[in-house]
This record gives structure tokens, sequence and C-alpha cells, in this order.
């Protein structure tokens, strides 16, 4: 016993060690909150009014965001913007959830495209129309696309912040190997096919390079559905009305879940999961010369792949006009009753954040969208898009997009859940499972949660 | 019926200091060997030697004329009975007792008729399908003694088999074990650290202490002569009394304290030639004084009337002496007594080896087994 | 108390007598409440009021906010009767369970007994097998998931250099629910080796050494000596293994998020879904109480038939 009581002091040992370091980690994530006393919502303090502001941006966006909080800060004496970062969209979300509606939410809370339904559902936010009214604000600045997404019955909720669209990328170098066009990207369904077909490279029964590849996300497949015009759900994608059927495995769903199982069966489909970082590290390696990725990620590719790096707009089946992508990405909302001047504050931000010179920094730096297309004017972005041409592309998808309920997107409240069942629809096509039928499993599952969305809805 | 020799063996755990040093004895087959000392003087891991359970560091062991200092436990032909039996709790008793035979694949009907047998001798019938937890210590000891018969092996290694036993069952049963090692003539090798069990069961007794034999004999030459103090006092009870004192070479005499002179005889004189000695006397050998003109004048400090005799303990010298006198004697604490020592039964230690210069004569004790036989 | 009251209108010396009767009778029950009455009140608002909230949450439809909104009996219930992915989640979790259990208590107990021998410098063996205990879930989820990474993963470069084809640890449906096995009871070898090395250091030498000289093979000890007497324990270790097989979480969330194709969607993890991602606590509260009746099933089962077999000393 007595060396096994050794053993367990060392253990201790290791466990608190391992313990201080997280600690230490975990006091990093908590200075910005202690700033703020106990994460209110704002408060008046002394000459500048603090203005809580939850956001989703890890890593290098964290940086760029904070530098250009600071700079707002310094700009003017009266507000004091602090920004925390709370995970994931997800998770920020159900930190939200359990705070909403109270003194400890923020006073701007950042949302990814998909929760806009939820969050007008809630009652927490004041749609930002109010201001805009008050002041006659200038919303027409900001890109078509983006307005389209986001005004709700004619009436805007909640601010665009950062936008993204699916975009395809693919190795020049690979194209030019296999003799393709190294400059023209496939972009009808037969191309892609064909294509793939060609870059699929096999040694033995080893596969050593899939010719096409899409991340296990539903986001994709909703633009694939909403460049062909296909509607996920009915009351026009949600917006004449809470939505009660599902739409998206009709023809235009099962015409993409048939051209990913064609690719599936014939080895040119390579499945690298539902990672972000996996699929991008496949096709860094080489193993997967063609994938879909989103307009953000375009510039790390760039740089981080060892050959020339193509990039095109998103396949459509053959013969059809395709009609543009689905703006994603996240806005900001304003917090219902609290004081005045938080949300005037919290107003003022937002309106700092449109400005072109502020969207030419994001847009550079995060490879995001400039929602304001006169960002694109600044001298800033004309230099990256001269070094960068690629990146001239992800914009002129999303300026050619046609305007329609399809392209709009759907607003549903029950989205999270709708594209984990589209992700197990896929995962299942993968495994073999017949197209419709995965898809209908997928309609199913997200028609229950929408019925009962709807049923407890109104009944507080 | 197997020779046991040890050769020069010694035990070592790290090197540098030996736990047991240079044991050399032969074990006679039929013999019951004793192996008895104080608590950490090494008898238990020489016996776990033997059985192959400790490594041998230097020396050599036979079994039966055979080397067997690398033979396993299995391959020497031995049993074992641990001091806390070593019983399955989670088997019965017969189970217990087959459990070997079990190992070595003895077929069942043999198996059954040598359980029944070994439990019919020991008594153990009736607990056969018992768990040891339901049994009385007694018990639980017979079915380890019944693990070990049945086995047959030649020789019984025995570690303090009695002492988690009461008084009473352990007078008896160490009768028990006396005789079934005679009735089945094994080879006995018994640790025990009591010396009463070590004077009544063995043929032969070896005296450990620290590692080093002090004296091996039978169990009456070990009681009149002593090899050295230490099993002068390890061995008897109440052990013997020991209290340094001077020996004047000039005056002959041994003096104990200031004024108590006990004159030396002449044939003596010569073997004792240290001054510092220590002077030892059995309790049985200090008499009442009665017209003796040298006597001690003693206090009572404690009185233990025991029927048949009586214990009476008193202090020389700061140190505690009791004696020991025959028939029960009335006497109070506080008491003050006069005592005689007669020079014939003392014996003398030299005081820095503890060696023995001389024993005391035991004539009496002669005289009386001889009228006995 | 009203008793007390009553006795008064009797007159003031029966009355006191009572009180003081009725006061020193419960002064044992009273004492004794009061000893229990932290674990009363810390069991009462951490086990008891979220057991009956979520099985009071079993018979609601919850808003978007997850708020019960209407009442709906038992349908939460017939849904996952007839919802397939949910019986897809039982079907993996007792996969898991079968993958698990049994191989984490036979590693561990092949690794205690080789690191029960007395040997030099054995603490450090010691140390090592059981240093998996000292890791969070997270942490050992995350080493795993670098390891099972399909392109630049340890496992399919070792794979590849035996020119054997890289396997999709994670995003093979067939595989996934494998790789989240493998990390288990990786993570479970710690602790189950710590108890039963313990439990084997409990077993009296003796025994072994009684064994040895009756020539007893190193199998035979096994299943005669340490089986036996290792049984209080292993039946321990075996519920406790059951038991978090059943509610494992950590690392289904960070290695698969319950897909390939719900291949490792366990119950909790499918509940963690339901209620966190989904927001309806009450199909999450019917599940959690239809896992709740499988472990109690499983641990009755267990008791009743295992328990047979353990020799408690």
């Amino acid at each position: 016993m007595k060396k096994v009581g050794y053993s367990i002091i060392i253990l201790w040992f290791v466990l608190i060690m391992s313990a201080c370091s997280e600690q230490t980690s975990k006091n990093e994530l908590t200075k910005t909150n202690e700033s703020s006393e106990d994460q209110r919502v704002g408060t008046k303090d002394g000459d500048k009014t603090k203005v809580v502001f939850w956001h989703s941006m890890g890593g290098k966006l964290q940086e760029t965001l904070d530098s250009i909080v600071n700079k707002y800060n310094q700009s003017q004496n009266e507000y004091e913007i602090v920004a925390e970062y709370q995970g994931s969209y997800e998770e920020a979300l159900t930190k939200l959830r359990s705070v909403g509606g109270t003194d400890d939410a923020p006073a701007i809370m950042q949302t990814f495209e998909v929760g806009t339904k939820y969050m007008i559902d809630s009652g927490f936010f004041e749609p930002i129309q109010t201001f805009i009214d008050k002041e006659d604000y200038e919303m027409d600045l900001l890109e078509e696309n983006i307005i389209n997404y986001y005004k709700v019955d004619g009436k805007f909720h909640s601010m665009p912040f950062n936008s993204s669209t699916p975009v395809l990328i693919y190795n020049k170098d690979a194209f030019t190997e296999v003799g393709l066009d190294e400059n023209k990207a496939p972009r009808t369904y037969s191309e892609i096919k064909e294509a793939a077909k060609k870059l699929t490279s096999v040694n033995g029964n080893v596969t050593d390079r899939f010719g096409f590849s899409m991340l296990t996300y539903g986001w994709f497949f909703e633009q694939l559905l909403a460049t062909q015009g296909g509607l996920y759900v009915d009351q026009n994608n949600g917006r004449s009305g809470d939505a009660e059927n599902v739409l998206f495995n009709g023809e235009e769903g099962l015409r993409i879940f048939n051209l990913l199982n064609g690719m599936n069966q014939a080895g040119t489909f390579g499945n690298f999961g539902s990672n972000w970082d996996d699929i991008r590290a496949a096709f860094q390696s080489g193993k997967v010369a063609m994938y879909m990725d989103s307009s953000s990620g375009v510039r790390n590719a760039i740089e981080n792949s060892p050959f020339e790096v193509g990039v095109g707009f998103i396949p459509h089946p053959d013969n059809m006009e395709p009609q543009g992508v689905v703006i994603g990405g996240a806005s900001l909302w304003l917090s219902k009753g609290i004081d005045e001047s938080i949300q005037d504050g919290a107003w003022n931000f937002m309106k700092y954040l449109q400005t072109p010179e502020i969207q030419a920094i994001w847009h550079v730096e995060t490879g995001y969208f400039a929602i304001t297309p006169a960002a694109y004017e600044e001298q800033l972005v004309k230099d990256e898009h001269s070094k960068y041409p690629q990146l001239k592309v992800t914009v002129d998808q999303l300026q050619s997009t046609k305007s329609q309920p399809a392209t709009q997107g759907a607003l549903i409240s029950v989205f999270p859940e709708s594209r984990q069942q589209v992700v197990t629809a896929l995962e299942n096509l993968y495994q073999g499972m017949a197209p419709q039928e995965a898809l209908n499993q997928a309609a199913r599952g997200t028609e229950r949660a929408m019925e009962i969305a709807n049923r407890t809805k109104n009944k507080e | 019926m197997k020779k046991v020799e040890l050769v020069q063996i010694s035990k070592s755990y790290n090197h540098h200091t030996n736990v047991l040093e240079n044991i050399n004895v032969s074990i006679e087959p039929g013999e019951f060997f004793v192996l008895v000392g104080p608590s950490g003087c090494g008898k238990s891991t020489l016996l776990r030697m033997i059985a192959g359970l400790e490594d041998i560091s230097q020396g050599k062991l036979f079994i039966g004329g055979h080397h067997a200092n690398l033979l396993r436990p299995s391959q020497r032909g031995i049993s074992f009975v641990f001091q806390n039996y070593a019983l399955y709790p989670h088997l019965t008793v017969a189970e217990n007792i087959v459990f070997g035979l079990q190992a070595q694949k003895v077929p069942k009907n043999e198996r059954n008729k040598r359980c029944i047998e070994v439990a019919d001798m020991l008594g153990l019938i009736p607990f056969l399908k018992r768990k040891p937890r339901e049994l009385s210590g007694g018990q639980r000891q017979r079915v380890a003694l019944a693990r070990s018969i049945v086995s047959q092996a030649p020789i019984c290694l025995m570690d303090e088999p009695l002492s988690n036993l009461d008084a009473k069952l352990r007078s008896h049963m160490r009768s028990e074990i006396k005789q079934i090692q005679r009735r089945l003539g094994l080879t006995m090798i018994y640790v025990t650290h009591d010396q009463v069990e070590a004077m009544t069961m063995g043929d032969r007794i070896m005296v450990l202490n620290e590692g080093k034999i002090q004296q091996i004999g039978d169990p009456l030459q070990i009681y009149n002569h002593p090899a050295n103090a230490f099993v002068a006092q390890f061995i008897g009870s109440p052990p013997m009394n020991l209290i340094p004192a001077t020996f004047n070479k000039q005056k002959q005499t041994i003096q104990i304290e200031y004024h108590h002179e006990i004159l030396v005889p002449l044939h003596d004189v010569r073997n004792i030639s240290n001054e510092d000695i220590i002077v030892g006397i059995r309790p049985e050998d200090i008499h009442l004084a009665r017209n003796e003109p040298i006597h001690f004048q003693i206090e009572v400090v404690n009185v233990e009337v025991l029927g048949t005799e009586t214990i009476i303990s008193f202090k020389i010298k700061d140190q505690q002496w009791s004696m020991k006198w025959n028939g029960q004697w009335r006497i109070a604490i506080g008491d003050r007594i006069p005592i005689s020592l007669d020079y014939q039964v003392l014996s003398i230690f030299d005081s820095k080896t503890g060696t023995a210069l001389k024993n005391a004569k035991a004539d009496t004790h002669y005289k009386i087994n001889e009228v006995n036989l | 108390m009203k008793v007390v009251v009553d006795e008064e209108h009797k007159g003031q010396i029966p009355a006191t007598i009572n009180k003081l009767s009725f006061l020193s009778r419960t002064l044992n029950n009273r004492t004794a409440l009061l000893y229990l009455l932290p674990s009363i009140v810390l069991f009462s608002v951490f086990v008891f009021y979220p057991m009956f909230k979520t099985v009071y949450l079993s018979f609601f439809l919850t808003d978007l906010q997850g708020r019960p909104a209407e009442f709906v009996g038992l349908e939460n219930f017939q849904y996952l009767i007839q919802s397939e992915s949910f019986h897809k989640s039982i079907k993996a979790t007792l996969l898991f369970v079968l993958y698990t259990v049994p191989i984490s208590i036979v590693t561990a107990l092949f690794l205690a007994i080789i690191a029960n021998e007395k040997l030099k410098g054995i603490g450090v063996f010691r140390t090592l097998f059981s240093s998996t205990m000292g890791m969070s879930v997270a942490a050992s989820s995350v080493i795993w998931l670098f390891l099972f990474h399909p392109s630049i993963g340890a496992i399919n470069r070792l794979l590849s250099i035996f020119n054997i084809q890289a396997i999709e640890w994670l995003v093979d449906p067939s595989w996934a629910l494998i790789s989240i096995s493998i990390t288990t009871i990786w993570m479970n070898t710690g602790f189950t080796f710590l108890i039963l090395l313990g439990g084997l250091q409990n077993i009296d030498e003796n025994l072994y050494e009684s064994a040895s000289i009756d020539g007893a093979s190193f199998w035979y000890k096994m299943r005669r000596i340490t089986i036996p007497m290792l049984s209080p324990t292993l039946f321990f270790i075996i519920t406790i293994t059951l038991i978090n097989a059943f509610q494992t979480f950590g690392q289904v969330d960070i290695l698969t998020k319950g897909g390939p194709a719900e291949s490792t969607n366990l119950i909790v993890y499918s509940i963690y879904r339901e209620a966190f991602i989904n927001y309806q606590f009450g199909t999450a509260s019917a599940q959690a109480i239809v896992l709740f009746f499988f472990i109690l099933i499983v641990t009755i089962l267990q008791f009743k038939f295992g328990e047979k077999r353990v020799f408690y000393q």
C-alpha cells in the first residue's frame, strides 16, 4: 500500500499542476470579464458609459475585433465598449438563453445568421429599425444581399456585421497536372463530376487524392439549394409567416444529394468529416483537389498551400441559371429594456463598425466581406485584392446574386437542429442510404422541431 | 523423512548488513527442531529460506542430501503452516485442505480419501462444509495443520503457528502437534518466540539473536548450560535474574552492590579472569535464608501466588528480580525477607561478551530425573 | 406541538412534564436530523430537485427559451419509442458499454497484476499506469483527436509505414464508435488500475506463498485465489465502469459530436444535444428518464446475478 500511496501523491502533483495551468488559461479568459464588473449590460462609470458586447470571434478574429474596439474606445469619450468572447455562436446563444432579458444580458449580442428568427422570437432585443427611423440612418449603403437577408418583414432587427459566402477552392497545380484549364473553375455539376474524376488518383486500393470534397455541414447544402432557387421551407422560406413544412427534400435538394452520392460511389468524393480544420488540412496536404470553403477561408488556403490556389463560384446543376448565394455570418443585436444611454452607446458602436475604413480593415484582416461596398474603394482593400486576386471572386459571386426568397435565406427558429439533421442525412448518404430517404429523414426531423416550436411559441 | 542441512547460510537484503549470518546446522530426519528467538532475530526469514520463499544470499541448503538453493518451493518436499494460517477465506474447510492436491492434479477419489483421513485425525469432520470465518481460532489452526499433513510432505515447516491462540488452547495444541509429528515421523522445523513452546516441544532448540546462532542443543542443555547471558535470560520463566557484579581476585569474592560478597571456591578462581562480570541466578534457586551467615535483606514489591508455587519480586540495585518458591506463601508487599545466594547455583558471564564463565550446578535436577527414571 | 398546547389546558405542571418529555423523547432524533441537515439540503438542491424537475419536464414541450410550454402527457416517450435516432442512440450506447467495460477491466487487471510484483522501480510503472486518472476527459480527448487525425494523425502514419490503408477513425461510422471506445478504455485504465492494484495488495501474500508451496501454477493461483479474493473490488469497479460507460459524454462531444451518421450519439450526448442545442427539454428529460431506468435495470441485474459470485471477507 505504501507504493500505491506514493503513486497517488505523484498523481496529485500532476493533477494540481495541470489544474494550475488550466487556472491560468481560465484567468486569461475571465480577465476581460472582471474588468466589466459582473458582466453587466453596461454601467455608467464616471465619464464613460460601459457597453458590454458578447461575441464569438475566437483566435485571430478576436485580435482584430479587439483592436477595432480599442480604436473605437479611443476615438471618443462617451462610451466604452467591453468586448467579451463567449465561445462559439451556439455556446454564446446557450449563455444568452439563461441571462436573456435580465440585467446580466449584454447590450450587444453577436449571433449567427440562422439564429435570426430565434432572436426575433425571443423578444429580448430591440429591433434596430427603431434607431434607424429615429435618425434616418442610411442602410442602403450596405451590400444589397446582406440587406435582403437581414430585412425581415421590411424591418431591420439586427445590424449585419461579419458576412461570408461559400466558394469553391481548387488546386491549380493539380488541374494542370491532369490537363484541366487551371484558370477555368468547373461550374456545373457535370463539369464538377468530370473534373473530379480526372483529379482523383488511385494507387492500388489507396486513394492518394480525391477529386472533390465538401465539409459535412448544413450550410453548404443550404447554399447549393439556394443557388438553384430552391426553398428550404415553405412560407417563402419562412419570410411571410412561420414555416410549417420543409421543402429542402424536393427535387432541388435531391439533385444535390444525387451529385454527392454519385461522386461518392465513383470514389471521386473524399469524406473528411465535419471539422473545418480536417478538410482544410486535407486540401493543403494535397489529399483533395477541390472543396467548398467559406469565403473567409480563402486567404488562409492561399497562404498555407504549397501550390497555386484557384477560387470559383459554387457549382449548380446543368442547364440552369445560378441564382447566387445566401449571405452567411452574423449580425449584432441590441438589448431591449436597458438604460437608454447604454443603448445609444451600442447603436453608436454599430454605426462605427459600418464605416468603410473599419470595414476595409475587417475585410482585409479577416476575409469576411465588407458589408459596405464603399469599403472596396479603400486603398487598403485594393492593395489586398491585387495581391490576392482570388478574393475578388468571392465578392463577384456575392454581387452577382439575384435577390429572391431562396437567396435571402430561410428564417426558422430551429435552424441549429435542422442543420444537425442535414448533417446526419449527409453522413447517412455517404454510408449508402438512398438519397431521397436520407433527405426525407432530415425533413421529418426538421418538421417535428418546427412543429414543436410553433406549438409552444405563444404559450408563455 | 529427510535431513535438512544449512551450511554457512547468510541473508542480506542490501548487500551491506546481514540479517542472518553464518547459520550452520544439520536437522536430522524425524527431528522436532525449534528455532527460537526474540522478534526480529531472523528466525522466520531463516524458515522462509528453507521453504524457498526467500532467496539464500550466501551458503548452501541441502534437503535430503540434495542441494536445494535453487529449487522451487513445491520441489522441496515441504509443507508450511503460516502464523496467520493462510487459509483461503472463500473456500470451505474441505476445499482448503485439498487445495494443494487439486493444484497438483491428484485424482478426485484420492483427494477425498486423504481429506477425510486428515480431517478425522484432527477432528474436523463436522466442519468440512464451513468457511474459515465460521471457525474458532483453534479450528482454523487445525485446518492449517490438516492442509500441511494432507500434502504428505516429509518436512513440515511451521511459523509461529500457535501465537494467535489463547493460552489454554495453545498448550493443548502444543502436545497435539508434537504427537502428530511423532506419529507421522515428520521432520519438523518450528519457529516460535515463546521459550515455553521451544522447551516443551523441541527435540533440539536453536536460539537465535540478531541474526546469529546463540546456542543449539536440547532443551535441558540450553536451560542448564546457557552459552551466554542472552540465552540464559531468554530461556526460562520467569527469566534468570542478572546483575552486574565485580570479581575481586585478591579476596576471591564476588561483590554485588557494596556489602554483599560471595566467596568463590579456589578451583573456579582460575576460570574467572575479568573483574566485571554478570551474575545470574534462576528464580527457583533463591531461597529463604534460615541460618546462613551471608544473606540479603530484600523488600518485596510484588507477589504472585500461582497455587503450587509463589513468585516473589523484589528490587536489587534498581533491577527487578524474581524468585520462585514452591508452595503457597503468604507474603505482603513491603515485607522484608532475608534471602541467601548459594555460590553453587550462580551463573557467571563475561560482562562484555556475555559468554558463560561458569554455569550453575544442576545436580539436584539430575537427581530428581534419576529418581523418576 | 399542538398536543402540547392542548395539554396546557389541563394544568400547568403536567403540561411542563409533557413538554419536557416530548422534547427529551425526540432529542436523539432531532440531533440526528441536525447532523443530516447539510447532506439533506445538498441532496435536495443538487439531486432531488433536478430529478423531480426532470420527471416534470418530460411531460412537457418546451419553447425556444426552454420553458415548459405545453403539457403533452406521454407524447415525448411515444416519440422516443418511434424515433429511429433514439433507437440508434440506444444501440450505440449498448455497443459502447459492451466494447469498453470488459476490455477496460481486463486491461487494468493485467496491468495491476504485473505492477503488483515487488520489483525495483515498480513505483515508476505504477505511476505511469495510473497516470491517465490525472487527466481530464477534455485533455485526453484532445490528445486522441490528434492521434486519430485522418491525414496527419500518428496512428495513420504508423499504419502507412506498414503499408496499411489509412483508417478514417472518426469519420467512418463503422470505426467512430470503436475509436471513442479506445479513447474511453485508455481513460478508464488509470482509475481502474489503481483500484484493482489496491485490491490486489490487500490479498494476503501468504495465500500465494502457500499455493506456491503446494505447487500451484500462475493461472491456477489467478483463478482460485486472485479472482475470488478480488471479487468485491472487481464488483465495485465493474459497477462504476458500467455506470460511467452509460454516462459517457466528454469524449463524444470533443471527438465526434455524436456523428458520423449518429453512430456515436450515445444517450447522454443525445440528451445534451436535445436539451442544449435543440432546446427540447421535454424530449431530453424523457431520454434522461429512459437512461435512468437503463442504468437502474443493469445495476439491479448486476447485483442480482453478479453479487452471488462476490466473496466478502
